[in-house]
C-alpha cells in the first residue's frame, strides 16, 4: 500500500451495504451485520486492478455530515481531509440502499454536494427487484450529474461499473465527474432567505422535498412491504410471544454451549493430550521438556479446550444479527434501558460486550448523547465477555450436577444463565445509579431503524467464527503463553537442596502465593486460586492456564491430570461459588482499561471503574462463601 | 398526536415540539413535516411503537411520539398550508447550519 495509491471513502446510511461492498472489493474480512451502526472506525483496504491499485475507506454509517455523533464524526473528519496525516479522498462511492431510496436519497445532496468525483451506488437491486419496486439508475445519474449504478453488493458480477469507476482514478476516465450543481436544495434554499441560515426543521423539508423530485425522476417505485418481515415482526414483537420466544433463544443458546460443545471439547483435549505426549516422546528428558509439557502444553491446552463453547455462542451471535433479529431485541430491551436511563441505543454496545468490552466500548460511540456514551462505556464491562467463559464452564462442570433443572434445560445451563442475568442486573443497577448521580441529565430519545429480515449468509457467519478463533487463539499464543511460562519459572526456584525442583508450596510462586492468601482467605480462596486472580488481571481467562500450570506442575508425572479433578480438591461448592462471583463483577481486563481511557480522554473513568468493579467482586465473593 | 394514533391508520405529519438537539436525528431519518407515518406494531409491555415511514421501519418511544403533532391524510390533502406554518415555528439549530455550507 503506497501512500499515492488514489483514495476512495464508502459513504452512505447506516446499513446500506458499505462494508460488504468493501468486502467483495478487496477480499478482507470486515463485519457485516444486519443491524445499523455497526462500523464505527475507518478502515482501510487496497483493491487491485491491471491499471494500478486504489486504496478504499470503509466508514461509519451516517445521515448526514453533521458532527452530532462521535462516529458521524470519522466519517465527517475523512471527508474534510481533516484527518490526521489524512488528505482528502480522490473520490466517494455513496451508496444508497435501493429499497429505501425515499431517505436515503436526502444524503445525496450534502455529499455530493461536496465537490469530489462521485459515483452514486444503489445497493440492495435484488431486494428492490424481488419485492416489485423499480428505479432508473440512468434517469437518477441525468438528474444527478453523476454515474450511478444498481448492484448487489454481495455478488462481484454485478460490480463492473464500480470497478470501471475506480480504475478511471487512473487513467482519468470520464467516470470521474463531481456532482455539477452543488448542494441543489441547500444552495436553493437559502437563496429564499438571503444571509440567514435555515432553521434545520425547515432545510430538511427542502432536503425531503428534494429527494422526492429526485426518486420521482428516477422513477422510483417503492418496494412492497416485505411480507416474511411482516410476519416474523407479528411473532418477534407479539406482546406474549415475543418476550417467550427471547427466553427460549437464550436458554437455547446456553443449552448448546454445554451440550453440543461436548463432543468437539472432548475432541479438542484428546488432540492436546496426544501432540503434547507425541512431543514429549521427541525431546530427551530435561528441563525444557518440563517446561514445554507441564508449563506451556497443560496451561496454553488447558484455555484452548474452551474454543467450541466460544465458537458456539458466536454461531448464534451471528446468525441473530445477521438475520435482523438483534434490532428488534434493542426494541423490546429500550423500556427496561430506558427505566435505567439508558436507552435502546446502548444496546448494541452492551450486546457486542457478550463478545469483548473492548469493541463495545468503541461501538458506544453510535450513542449520540455523551454522557449515554459514558455510562454505556462503564457498564459494559459487566456484560459476560467471552474471556469469562472458559472460567466458568471449568468451574460449572466442576462444582454442579449435570442433572435437569426443568425439561430439557440442565442446572449447568441455567448456573450459566443466572450468572449472565447477574452481570447484566449489575450493569443496569450500575447504570442506574449514575444516571441517578454523576450522569443525570435529560434522557436522549430513542429512534431506531428496523432492517427487514434477511437470511444469514455463510460467508458472514464463517467470517465472524474466524475472526473470534483468530483473536482467542492468539490471545493464548500471546498472554497465556508469556504468563505460563513466567510462571513456570517462578515454580522452579529456588532448587531444593538435592538440585531437583521444589515442592510447588515452598517455590517463588508458592511464596508470592503466601504473601496474597490473608487477602482472599474470607473468599474461601488458597494461595493457587490467589495466584491465578493476579495473573488473571492481564486477562481472565488467563486464570484457567495458570490453574493448568500450577496442578501440571504439582502432578508433574502423571500424564492426564484433570483441572476438574485437581480443583474439587481445592475449592468446595461454597468458594467455588465465590470464585464465579468475584469473575462476574471485577474488572480483570488490561485491554479493556486501556480502551476506556482513550475513549473518555483520561484516567479517572477507568480508575472509578476498576475501584468499583473490584469492590463489589470481593463483597459479593464474601458474600457466597459465607452463605453456602 | 402521533402517540395517540391507531394501530394501521396512515397519518401525516403537521409539527414537531421536539428539542433542537433531538429533532436533527428525526430529521436525518426522513421524518420531516409533511411525510406519511402509520404505526404498524406495538413492542411488548409498553415498549416503543414501530412506524411505517416512507416504506421504513422505524422505533420511537412514546414521549417522543407524544411531541409530534400529526393530522390524517385526508386532512392534510384538505389544508395543505398548515403543515409548513407550523413547521417554520422551529428554533435556528447552528449543526444544522454546518450541514448548509
Ligand atoms: N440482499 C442484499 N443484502 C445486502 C446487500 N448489501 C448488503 N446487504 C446486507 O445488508 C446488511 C448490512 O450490510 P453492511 O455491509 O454491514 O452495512 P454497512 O453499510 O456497512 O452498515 P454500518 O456499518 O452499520 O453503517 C448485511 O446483512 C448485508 O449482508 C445487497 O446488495 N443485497
Ligand atoms: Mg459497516
Amino acid at each position: 500500500m503506497t501512500g499515492t495509491d488514489p483514495l476512495v471513502a464508502l459513504v452512505g446510511p447506516p446499513n446500506a451495504g458499505k462494508s460488504t461492498l468493501f468486502n467483495t472489493l478487496t477480499g478482507l474480512k470486515q463485519r457485516v451485520a444486519n443491524y445499523p451502526g455497526v462500523t464505527v472506525e475507518r478502515r482501510s483496504g487496497v483493491v487491485d486492478e491491471p491499471v494500478g491499485s486504489v486504496e478504499v475507506i470503509d466508514l461509519p454509517g451516517v445521515h448526514g455530515l453533521s458532527p452530532r455523533s462521535l462516529d458521524q464524526m470519522v466519517t465527517r473528519d475523512v471527508l474534510m481531509g481533516n484527518l490526521e496525516g489524512g488528505r482528502q479522498p480522490d473520490a466517494i462511492v455513496l451508496l444508497l440502499d435501493a429499497t429505501r431510496l425515499r431517505s436515503h436519497l436526502m444524503l445525496a445532496d450534502p455529499v455530493l454536494g461536496l465537490g469530489i468525483p462521485a459515483l452514486v451506488v444503489l445497493t440492495m437491486g435484488d431486494e428492490l427487484g424481488r419485492r416489485d419496486g423499480a428505479v432508473d439508475p440512468t434517469a437518477l445519474a441525468a438528474e444527478l450529474g453523476v454515474e450511478v449504478t444498481l448492484v448487489n453488493a454481495r455478488d462481484p458480477s454485478t460490480l463492473g461499473t464500480v470497478r470501471r469507476f475506480l480504475r478511471a482514478l487512473h487513467t482519468g476516465g470520464e467516470e470521474l465527474r463531481a456532482c455539477p450543481a452543488i448542494a441543489v436544495a441547500d444552495a436553493a434554499a437559502s437563496e429564499h432567505h438571503p444571509g440567514r441560515p435555515l432553521p434545520v426543521v425547515d432545510l430538511f423539508a427542502e432536503r425531503r422535498k428534494r429527494a422526492r423530485a429526485l426518486g420521482r425522476s428516477a422513477d422510483f417505485r417503492d418496494p412492497r412491504p416485505s411480507r416474511m418481515t411482516q410476519r416474523i415482526d407479528a411473532l418477534v414483537l407479539h406482546r406474549l410471544w415475543g418476550p417467550l420466544l427471547f427466553l427460549v433463544v437464550v436458554a437455547l443458546v446456553f443449552e448448546a454451549i454445554f451440550t453440543w460443545a461436548i463432543p468437539l471439547m472432548d475432541a479438542t483435549e484428546a488432540g492436546i493430550g496426544a501432540s503434547g505426549e507425541f512431543v514429549a516422546g521427541l525431546l530427551p528428558d530435561s528441563w525444557f521438556r518440563a517446561l514445554l509439557i507441564d508449563g506451556v502444553w497443560a496451561g496454553v491446552g488447558s484455555v484452548v479446550v474452551f474454543l467450541p463453547q466460544i465458537l458456539i455462542l458466536f454461531f448464534f451471535i451471528a446468525i441473530l444479527e445477521d438475520s435482523g433479529y438483534m434490532a428488534r431485541a434493542a426494541v423490546i430491551a429500550d423500556r427496561v434501558m430506558h427505566r435505567v436511563g439508558l436507552q435502546g441505543r446502548s444496546f448494541l454496545p452492551l450486546l457486542s460486550a457478550y463478545a469483548c468490552a473492548v469493541p463495545a466500548v468503541m461501538a458506544a460511540r453510535t450513542v449520540e448523547d455523551e454522557r449515554d456514551r459514558i455510562a454505556t462505556i462503564f457498564v459494559a464491562p459487566f456484560m459476560t465477555c467471552s474471556a469469562r467463559l472458559p472460567v466458568y464452564a471449568l468451574l460449572i462442570a466442576a462444582f454442579i450436577p449435570a442433572g435437569s433443572l426443568i425439561g430439557p434445560l440442565g442446572w449447568r445451563a441455567a448456573v450459566m444463565i443466572g450468572l449472565y442475568a447477574l452481570g447484566l442486573a449489575a450493569a443496569l443497577v450500575t447504570a442506574a445509579i449514575l444516571k441517578g448521580t454523576l450522569l443525570g441529565g435529560r434522557s436522549a430519545p430513542f429512534v431506531m431503524e428496523l432492517p427487514p429480515y434477511r437470511l444469514p449468509t455463510l460467508r458472514s457467519v464463517l467470517n465472524r467464527l474466524l475472526d473470534r478463533t483468530k483473536i482467542f487463539l492468539r490471545r493464548a499464543g500471546k498472554i497465556i503463553l508469556t504468563v505460563t511460562v513466567v510462571l513456570w519459572v517462578l515454580t522452579q526456584f529456588p532448587r531444593a537442596p538435592v538440585g531437583g525442583a521444589p515442592e510447588i508450596g515452598d517455590s517463588a510462586l508458592g511464596q508470592i502465593g503466601q504473601v496474597i492468601e490473608p487477602a482472599i482467605e474470607p473468599l474461601g480462596f488458597d494461595w493457587r486460586i490467589g495466584i491465578g486472580l493476579v495473573t488473571s488481571l492481564a486477562a481472565r481467562e488467563v486464570i484457567v492456564g495458570t490453574l493448568g500450570t500450577i496442578y501440571g506442575v504439582e502432578n508433574e508425572g502423571e500424564a492426564d491430570f484433570e483441572l476438574q479433578a485437581a480443583l474439587q480438591q481445592d475449592l468446595d461448592l461454597g468458594s467455588a461459588v465465590a470464585l464465579l462471583i468475584f469473575f462476574v463483577f471485577a474488572l480483570q481486563c488490561m485491554s479493556t482499561v486501556a480502551v476506556m481511557r482513550r475513549e473518555t480522554g483520561g484516567w479517572g473513568w477507568p480508575a472509578l471503574q476498576f475501584s468499583y468493579m473490584l469492590a463489589l467482586a470481593y463483597a459479593g465473593a464474601w458474600v457466597a462463601n459465607a452463605l453456602l | 398526536m402521533l402517540a395517540d394514533v391507531p394501530l394501521d391508520e396512515e397519518v401525516v405529519l403537521v409539527r414537531m415540539d421536539v428539542d433542537g438537539e433531538d429533532v436533527e436525528a428525526l430529521l436525518e431519518r426522513g421524518i420531516v413535516p409533511g411525510c406519511k407515518l402509520c404505526p404498524v406494531r406495538h413492542a411488548p409491555a409498553g415498549g416503543p411503537t414501530v412506524y411505517r415511514v416512507d416504506g421504513d421501519l422505524i422505533a420511537l418511544r412514546k414521549d417522543l411520539a407524544s411531541c409530534l403533532c400529526v393530522q390524517t391524510a385526508l386532512a392534510a390533502r384538505r389544508s395543505p398550508a398548515e403543515g409548513r406554518k407550523g413547521a417554520a415555528r422551529q428554533a435556528p439549530e447552528p449543526a444544522g447550519v454546518v450541514d448548509a455550507t
